[in-house]
């Protein structure tokens, strides 16, 4: 097979799409359906991922250090904190501001305030601190540990049942769309190569006459496959059109139902849905072809007619 | 042109096909040819004749390698076909041009691109193949049809189509099985010149076919089969056009 035969069957690939346009049809229209499910399940794991993310940004770790440290010093830990992996910001809370907080909390008199203020004068009895946000929940426990071992740190406090909670649910939808994901791609699978299968079936005539003058396998099957990635590609696109529209109307709808929350924007989940799309459709319409041809090309004249 | 006379056994360089002892069983168990024995030099013309289910197709579908052999040895073009590899086969094909009793063209294709499919298996250029397929389609009279499609032609027409294809890669061998079958007698007469004229410039011609006035009229060597063997073969007999009126009368021919 040299270069222009390479060319002629790649054309020969391209015609055969049209010349069996129905089966075409048929091959792209159950491709784009398995991968509308797919891109839905997909779009929805994005939201969902990324309105647990706005959750657990209110969600706060607070570190205390410990009494030895003079305010500098725990300031500078505090920075030092801020560097540690996992970490993704931190913000220093002195002690001095926090207990005239705490009082102004305590609803005092002018006389009891004043009280307050010249005897515990020296001598603060609240620890330096920060206020510590996360990267990735699903690491929190590890970083959690990390902190309290920090030389200087005194406790760590924070909410362990909403990272927990937050954290749980975050796995759930991950496993549960993995799995809808692969269970689609099977049967996507299984459909395409049906589908290829009577295409074949009904050009059987042609695969042996194309053997019967001489034609090798690899010459036979090259058309055959062009055809299936072409079909894959336009299944991609096309999905991927027809996604847009189909989110388009939900970011209209959500924004009305769900008041603060706006969805992904498209733009930002088209390129892995094409990616995601023309991989699929490439690999299914290529195997798929590959497949269901190789029983052909092992025959010969008569047993065709048997077929 | 990528001409592809690829003999591999070119000690025997004059035997063109050879069948030796050869049995062609059936799966259903039809005894198609029984102790076949048969060689033609290379560069020769036969007419293979006898009735309905002789197995001349059978024979024919052996030398293209279609159909395994039960028993005995074939060789085609340098090729034993009891040893030959199945990545051979497709070589085996291109030393030969065929001719199909139920003429085989590809629906989807036009007549044009039907003829050029081998020249496009080996590999032939774009401008190579325009004039070479404009030239056969001249020469079987169909270059007006070019741009049909198969299923647009008359039985006839379908079958030059088929021949044209198997001309187009000027092959070593031609092998046709009732070429003639479907077209009136003024075309049978022409079809055989065409056959007759590229035989003069070397190539083998195989010729299965029913027309004895045919045989008679082309005075060249005959092959008759019945029954899934030989039963006469006017190999060597040079002009004699007597040969041939036995074969009316079944059975009437002598070893
Ligand atoms: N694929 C097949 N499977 C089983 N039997 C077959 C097959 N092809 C041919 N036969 C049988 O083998 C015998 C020889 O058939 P073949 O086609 O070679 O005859 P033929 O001489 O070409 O006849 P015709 O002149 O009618 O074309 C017949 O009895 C036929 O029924
Ligand atoms: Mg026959």
């Amino acid at each position: 097979m040299n270069a222009r035969s390479g060319r002629y069957l790649i054309g020969e690939g391209f015609k055969n799409v049209w010349v069996n346009r129905l089966m075409s049809f048929a091959s792209i229209g159950v491709l784009v359906a398995c991968m509308l499910i797919m891109g839905v399940a997909m779009c929805l794991t994005q939201n969902i991922n990324k309105y647990l993310g706005n959750l657990s940004e209110q969600d706060v770790v607070l570190v205390y250090y410990s009494e030895e440290l003079d305010d500098a010093a725990a300031e500078a830990l505090s920075a030092k904190v801020g560097k540690m992996p996992n970490v993704a910001s931190v913000k220093f809370l002195p002690k001095g501001p926090a207990l005239e907080g705490l009082l102004e909390g305590m609803e005092l008199t002018e006389d009891q305030r004043a009280l307050f203020t010249e005897y515990l004068e020296g001598d603060n009895p609240l620890p330096n601190g920060s206020e510590v946000h996360i990267k990735d929940l699903t690491k929190m426990e590890s970083t959690i540990k990390k902190l309290k071992d920090v030389k200087g740190v005194a406790s760590v406090r924070y909410d362990a049942d909403i990272t927990k909670r937050i954290t749980d649910i975050r796995r759930v939808v991950t496993v549960v769309s993995a799995g809808l994901m692969i269970l689609l791609l099977i049967i996507a699978a299984v459909i395409v190569c049906n589908t290829i299968r009577i295409t074949m079936f009904s050009r059987k005539l042609e695969i042996s006459i194309m053997k019967a003058v001489g034609a090798t396998d690899r010459f036979v099957r090259a058309p055959f496959l062009v055809e299936g990635v072409l079909l894959g590609l336009f299944a991609a696109v096309l999905s991927t059109g027809l996604l847009y529209g189909v989110y388009t109307v939900a970011v209209v709808k959500a924004a009305e139902a769900l008041d603060g929350f706006t969805l992904v924007p498209f733009r930002e989940l088209v390129l892995p849905l094409l990616g995601m799309f023309a991989l699929i459709g490439v690999i299914i319409g290529f195997l798929g072809s590959r497949f269901t041809i190789a029983k052909y090309l092992r025959k010969e004249g008569s047993e065709f007619r048997a077929l | 042109m990528a001409s592809l006379r690829n003999d591999p056994g070119a000690a025997n360089n004059r035997t063109q096909i050879e069948f030796r002892g050869v049995y062609k069983n059936y799966k259903n168990g039809t005894h198609a040819l029984k102790d076949f024995n048969l060689k033609i030099n290379r560069g020769e013309f036969v007419f293979v004749v006898g009735p309905s289910g002789a197995g001349k197709s059978t024979f024919m579908k052996l030398i293209m390698r279609e159909e395994k052999l039960s028993a005995g040895e074939i060789t085609v073009s340098g090729y034993k076909l009891s040893k030959i590899r199945r990545r051979q086969i497709p070589q085996l094909r291109r030393t030969m041009g065929i001719v199909f009793q139920d003429f085989r063209l590809i629906p989807t294709m036009t007549v044009a691109q039907n003829v050029a499919f081998p020249m496009h298996v080996v590999g032939a250029s774009g401008q190579e193949i325009r004039k070479r397929v404009a030239y056969a389609l001249n020469l079987v009279g169909l270059a007006n049809k070019a741009r049909s499609m198969p299923n647009e032609l008359s039985g006839g027409e379908q079958q030059r189509v088929g021949l044209a294809r198997a001309l187009i890669n000027n092959p070593s061998l031609i092998i046709a099985d009732e070429p003639t079958g479907n077209v009136d007698p003024q075309m049978s007469y022409e079809i055989v010149d065409l056959l007759t004229e590229i035989n003069r410039r070397g190539t083998t011609v195989v010729m299965v076919t029913h027309e004895h006035q045919l045989v008679r009229d082309f005075n060249r060597r005959v092959v008759m089969i019945e029954n899934g063997t030989v039963v006469a073969d006017n190999a060597g007999d040079f002009v004699p056009p007597a040969p041939v009126p036995a074969q009316e009368e079944k059975g009437g021919e002598r070893e």
